[in-house]
């Protein structure tokens, strides 16, 4: 039975994210000197697909990922990108691919992946993704996960999946000084934003666009 | 007794800021210091003599102290919600606007009502109140009075208006201790580029130097630790956290800190926490926390007035506050002279310098004497006097057996300076499991062997002097350093520090009173514990150490017996004769120093004292009169009330009859995405869930959903849910709200250690799609008005019941359409992505409008449910088998599943085993309550015998007219007809119930497959 998602019928209506009664543009927080402590940009239209490698198929799928998507599946705790997609590990042969809604990842990834024993699970509504950078943004996520942030133990395109104010999210390192994406589950975005603006206040805040 | 105006300030000195005066208030009055000060120092230069009342006796107490040790001056600091009980005096930062009340004292700190006791303290001995009202009837009535009369200070009931917070930290050395060792270890450290934390307890570097006239290089001391401060904070890798405890040890030498973030300020300014809770994880510790100076144990040693000699020292040259203007110095070792010589410098009249020793005639007392100071030792102070503060005290000879020789000579003062000798703070060493090994040297315990990983330095290693402070520092900071990958190891070179050399401390825990007075002498000040206590304790059998400390609350303080505990249990030691290291001393526990309950609880609390998980859906619901109910973290509609409708016992009641009777008659929908959704995929879906389910699932074809039920291993009913097969290879379960969790990790738990052969993957899908149960006659209508023209044909016929449909769109959306029914009408369950959950929601609300189309919540789900008999969580208790819940007939026997194996054991076969049944009330009206027993005969003798209880209740049905409940009940099926008493004693009701079956409403299932 093919599923619906890759046929739509009719223009779809925008994606509405969990924050949206929550989410006002502007500086929050204490007056900084030198701008925010914290600058938070919600990534929304992003495609969030979930790949398994099957028993024993882990070596093929990353051939085969390789061959479509340009893109060289990170190994335990890494983050990779290639062309328009970031993939992060999850877990053993497990990784979450990321890409603009436009790119139409799930389908690329069900042509590719799944005839070399890929398991495809789209879950671009069930996660949030939040970007965190500038100064403050260690000590803000130090308030509420036992990770070590430092770039000495958290270098770029380290990924952690851990607890951030007692929510499950993972962590991603990007590039540049200071930007993290934290990923959370959709119904718990609220509480998530909330424990980070509160954390952030003490630095001064930007609520992005 | 001067009063105000700062009368015992020095002129000139300290390292307090003159030209910003702070007034303050104690106890009601006016006062003013500098800031610099502590509130006890401030309170000093006032000639501040008393500010407290004894825990037992209710004696006057003025400051013994000027550190985290202090057992007397505890004061309810500031007011209102903000006020804090049992605060050290000696740790209060001085600011504007302070204010303090002094306590365990009424009606004033003058005269207080229950001195009476110090007067009847023959009777009040170690252990009288247990000996005294245990006995009698009513303890509970006296345990009370008596916890009053020791009034520990007052709290509040208010919320906290202040914010805490939490704060990871990593690093690869973490010194605890600022002074002179920490500092040194933190600058060996630090300069290799190791990650570098030093934690400091008071608001500034330098720990004891701050206080002493020591000397390196010929320079004063304190500009060495100035100059390490400085280079610490330029080291990029190093933090300093003043203001800061320690306070404990925990495995994996996780260390556990609070930092004071603005205690030292009136209130916190916006977004800044009054305190902060650290968790450090350190790849090595070093502990350099110093040592506390233990009083000496002579009679009237609590009198306000006598004060802890490195104190005296302290309040001289750290706050420029002389303690008293005529002197006594008594000791065992040589703080005595430093003290005294400390004291004549600021122009203090010292009128005798007193030591106990008949041989500590070393460097020291050669510049005491050289200073023209009154020398007499192998003597002692034998009785102090001054109730409201000392007047003097007598000095008499000691004849070197533990007694006296000779009359005691009276000498006037107002300030004695005492020292027996320096404990080191082992604690954190203790915290992480070291052993503590006495040294005679310094009569104290010392750090033993310990953790790997932590190392104690310095005065806390025992180690006093200034250059093997600094050597420890340099030395164990560099190696700690190297351990991590940092540096050569080799220490830097140390200043040298010009010290005399000190003459041995000779240990004397208790000194003979005057001879013919009666004396009190304080072991523990803070629990009034005295060497005639310690005596009882010995007398009646409680001589180890846990004993001595339970029976006489030595040591149970907020202070926890760090001036008190050493010279209790050498007491101990001396009355059975045994070496102190044979007697031991208890075990140090976290924290070190009080920590309050709010930086533990950081910033879960109110609101956020647990995650709130929304759906969805969530803001229609909100916008559309919702009234929330919390079912585990989920937010989740209970009921809907009409527009501008307050909420009431009336309005729940008709929202809800108006829910169930729409959806029965017209049609319903409610949100279900809290449901757990798992993903199933890989060649051997199929068998996998076959196994898992107890019910056959191999053979389900693609296209169709089944009920489905999982057991546990132990053969009881786990969950239940329905699973559709999407494709060949890939099905959706779906599983109660409450138990999604564990059910997943139960899968993986499966496939990765039960039966690792099956080629099967599980993922949690739940946050990515919206649910939606759409249900009532009309649901069919509503759906198909609501569907892109030609995505779906929902017919009876191409969509019957428990078919599956992915092709359908809505608004463009791509949806999952699952007919299925929990409420026993026709119904879809229809999934959207999350994100266009409410897009497809509201299509479907506009497509019902022409129909009558309610949302409904919670309790009409649970009341249409109960009607239908279907069970829930209240009925998957963890106790019932399928036969229980009368679903026997799934449990497959042509095949192998979890649970399996149990089935046949005879308590799940027995015949009086409790089964699902319906009841309702004789009466037609009774509302029985969830939880009630019900009995043959609730008139029957005691104990009733239970024949089962009510597991769930509908208070009405709108559908049949009455109330009506499920119940597990004995032998229910062959009851049916009889009937029960439902009893609930804790309310005093007894109803007389119906026994039924448990389908009250369309027992055939015509309205679901119609």
């Amino acid at each position: 039975m093919a599923d619906a998602t890759s046929l739509p019928q009719a223009p779809l209506p925008p994606r509405r994210s969990p924050l949206d009664a929550v989410w006002v543009a502007g500086d929050y927080g204490a007056a900084a000197v030198g701008g925010p402590g914290v600058t938070m940009l919600r990534r929304s239209g992003l495609s969030s697909v979930q790949l398994d490698a099957r028993r024993g198929t882990a070596a093929s799928l990353r051939a085969a990922v390789a061959g479509a998507l340009g893109l060289a599946l990170p190994g335990p705790g890494r983050a990779a990108s290639g062309g328009e997609v970031r993939a992060l590990w999850l877990g053993p042969d497990r990784w979450m691919l990321l890409a603009e809604d436009t790119f139409a990842l799930e389908a690329k990834l069900r042509a590719a992946a799944e005839p070399a024993g890929g398991v495809v699970v789209d879950q671009s509504h069930g996660r949030t993704i939040l970007r965190l950078s500038g100064p403050a943004v260690r000590e803000v996520l130090a308030k509420g996960t036992g990770v070590d942030l430092h770039p000495r133990a958290f270098a770029e395109d380290a990924v952690a999946q851990t607890g951030l104010f007692h929510l499950a999210v993972t962590l991603d390192r990007r590039r540049g000084t200071g930007t993290f994406d934290v990923h959370g589950m959709r119904g718990f975005a609220q509480s998530l934003f909330e424990s980070l603006c509160e954390a952030a206040a003490e630095f001064g805040y930007r609520l992005s666009e | 007794m001067t009063g105000s105006d700062q009368s015992h300030r020095l002129p000139t000195g300290g390292a307090i800021d003159r030209r910003r005066p702070l007034a303050f208030r104690f106890d009601g009055r006016e006062y003013r210091g500098y800031a610099g000060d502590t509130l006890a120092s401030a309170l000093l230069a006032n000639g501040v003599r008393v500010v407290g009342r004894s825990f037992k006796y209710h004696r006057p107490r003025g400051v013994l102290t000027a550190g985290p040790e202090e057992p007397n001056a505890l004061v309810e600091l500031r007011g209102g919600a903000r006020i804090e009980p049992n605060t050290r005096a000696t740790m209060v930062e001085l600011f504007h606007g302070l204010e303090a009340t002094s306590q365990n004292r009424w009606p004033s700190l003058r005269f207080d009502a229950l001195e009476v006791n110090d007067l009847l303290s023959r009777f009040l001995v170690a252990g009288f109140y247990y000996k005294t009202f245990m006995g009698f009837p009513g303890w509970h009535f006296w345990e009370q009075r008596i916890r009053a009369a020791a009034g520990m200070g007052r709290g509040t009931t208010e919320p906290d208006p202040d914010g805490y917070e939490t704060m990871n930290a990593h690093c690869d050395v973490l010194v605890v201790g600022g002074g002179p060792a920490g500092l040194a270890a933190a600058l060996a450290a630090g300069r290799t580029g190791a990650r570098v934390m030093l934690l400091e307890e008071t608001d500034g570097l330098g720990g004891r130097l701050r206080s002493d006239r020591e000397t390196l290089n010929g320079t004063p001391a304190m500009r060495w630790a100035e100059a390490a401060a400085f280079e610490l904070v330029d080291l990029p890798e190093v933090t300093v956290l003043t203001r800061t405890t320690g306070f404990g040890i925990y495995d994996g030498n996780v260390v556990g800190a609070v930092e004071r973030v603005a205690d030292h300020l009136p209130v916190p300014p916006a977004h800044m926490v009054r305190q902060r809770l650290w968790h450090i994880r350190p790849r090595r510790v070093i502990v350099a926390a110093g040592a506390i100076e233990r009083p000496l144990v002579f009679g009237g040693n609590d009198r306000p007035g006598v004060m802890q000699a490195g104190a005296v020292r302290t309040y001289l040259n750290r706050y420029a506050v002389a303690p008293g203007r005529q002197a006594v110095v008594v000791a065992n070792n040589d703080d005595g002279y430093r003290t005294a010589l400390d004291l004549a410098a600021a122009g203090i009249h010292v009128a005798q310098v007193v030591d106990t020793r008949s041989a500590g005639r070393g460097e020291w007392w050669r510049r005491a004497v050289d200073a023209g100071l009154d020398v007499v030792d192998r003597a002692a102070v034998t009785n102090a006097y001054g109730r409201m503060g000392l007047v003097g005290c007598d000095v008499t000879r000691l004849d070197g057996n533990g007694g006296t020789a000779g009359n005691g000579r009276f000498v006037p003062c107002d300030l004695i300076a005492s020292s027996g000798g320096w404990t080191p703070s082992i604690h954190l060493h203790s915290h992480a499991g070291g052993k503590a090994e006495w040294d005679d040297a310094i009569a104290a315990f010392v750090p033993g062997p310990g953790r790997a990983g932590v190392t104690t330095i310095g005065a806390a290693a025992g180690r006093f002097a200034l250059s093997d402070c600094l050597a420890d520092g340099f030395r164990v900071g560099a190696e700690a350093a190297r351990d991590c990958g940092f540096g050569s190891g080799t220490a830097p070179d140390a200043p040298v520090a010009d010290e005399a050399s000190v003459a041995p401390l000779q240990a004397i825990w208790s000194v003979p009173g005057t001879p013919g007075r009666k004396v009190k002498r304080f072991v523990d000040h803070q629990d009034d514990v005295t060497v005639e206590d310690i005596e009882l304790a010995h007398r009646e059998g409680f001589v180890s150490v846990e004993h001595l400390k339970r029976y006489t609350t030595l040591g149970m303080g907020t202070d926890q017996g760090k001036t008190s505990n050493t010279a209790g249990h050498a007491l101990m030691a001396g009355l059975r004769g045994r070496p102190i290291p044979a007697v031991g001393t208890t075990t140090f526990r976290p924290p070190y120093t009080p920590v309050a309950m709010g930086a533990f609880a950081g910033r879960a609390a109110g609101r956020h004292l647990a995650p709130i998980r929304r759906t969805a859906l969530h803001d229609w619901h909100a916008a559309n009169g919702v009234v929330f109910v919390e079912a585990g973290p989920w937010l989740r509609p209970q009921y809907y009330l009409r527009p501008g409708e307050t909420n009431s016992r009336e309005a729940m009641d008709r929202a809800i009859t108006e829910e169930v009777v729409a959806t029965r008659t017209r049609v319903g929908i409610s949100d279900v995405s809290s449901l757990g959704k798992i993903d199933v995929q890989g060649p051997d879906a199929a068998e996998f869930l076959n196994r898992v389910y107890c019910n056959g699932f191999a053979r389900l074809p693609v296209g169709k959903a089944r009920y489905g039920l999982m057991l546990r291993e132990d053969g009881l009913v786990d969950d239940d849910g329905t699973t559709s097969r999407l494709a060949d290879t890939h099905f959706l379960m779906t599983t109660t709200t409450v138990h999604a969790a564990e059910v997943l990790a139960d899968l993986e738990w499966y496939l990765q250690v039960v039966w690792p052969e099956l080629d099967v993957r599980v993922s949690s899908v739940t946050e990515q799609w919206a649910g939606m149960a759409l249900a009532g006659p009309r649901a069919r209508d509503v759906l198909a008005a609501a569907l892109d023209p030609g995505t779906a044909d929902v017919s009876n016929e191409a969509l019957p019941f428990l078919g599956v449909t992915t092709t359908a769109t809505v608004r463009g959306v791509p949806v999952r359409i699952f007919r299925i029914s929990f409420s026993g009408e026709l119904g879809y369950e229809v999934n959207a992505p999350a994100d266009w959950g409410i897009d497809v929601w509201e299509a479907l609300m506009h497509a019902g409008e022409p129909h009558g189309i309610r949302p409904y919540g919670l309790e009409a789900m649970g009341i249409m449910r109960i009607e239908k008999g279907h069970v829930a969580g209240a009925e998957l208790d963890g106790r019932t088998t399928p036969d229980d819940l009368g679903l026997g007939r799934m449990a497959s026997t042509a095949k192998w599943y979890v649970g399996r194996g149990m089935l046949g054991k005879p308590a799940y076969t027995d015949p009086d085993r409790p089964k699902l049944v319906g009841l309702v009330p004789v009466d037609g009206r009774t509302r029985i309550r969830a939880g009630a027993i019900l009995v043959a005969d609730p008139d029957a003798p005691t104990p009733i015998p239970k024949l089962g209880h009510v597991t769930s209740s509908a208070y009405l049905s709108p559908t049949v007219g009455h109330p009506i409940s499920l119940a597990l009940l004995a032998r229910g099926r062959e009851r049916i007809g009889e009937e029960v008493w439902a009893v609930f004693p804790t309310r005093s009701q007894r109803i007389r119930a119906r026994v039924t079956e448990p389908c009250f409403v369309d027992p055939e299932g015509e309205k679901l497959h119609g």
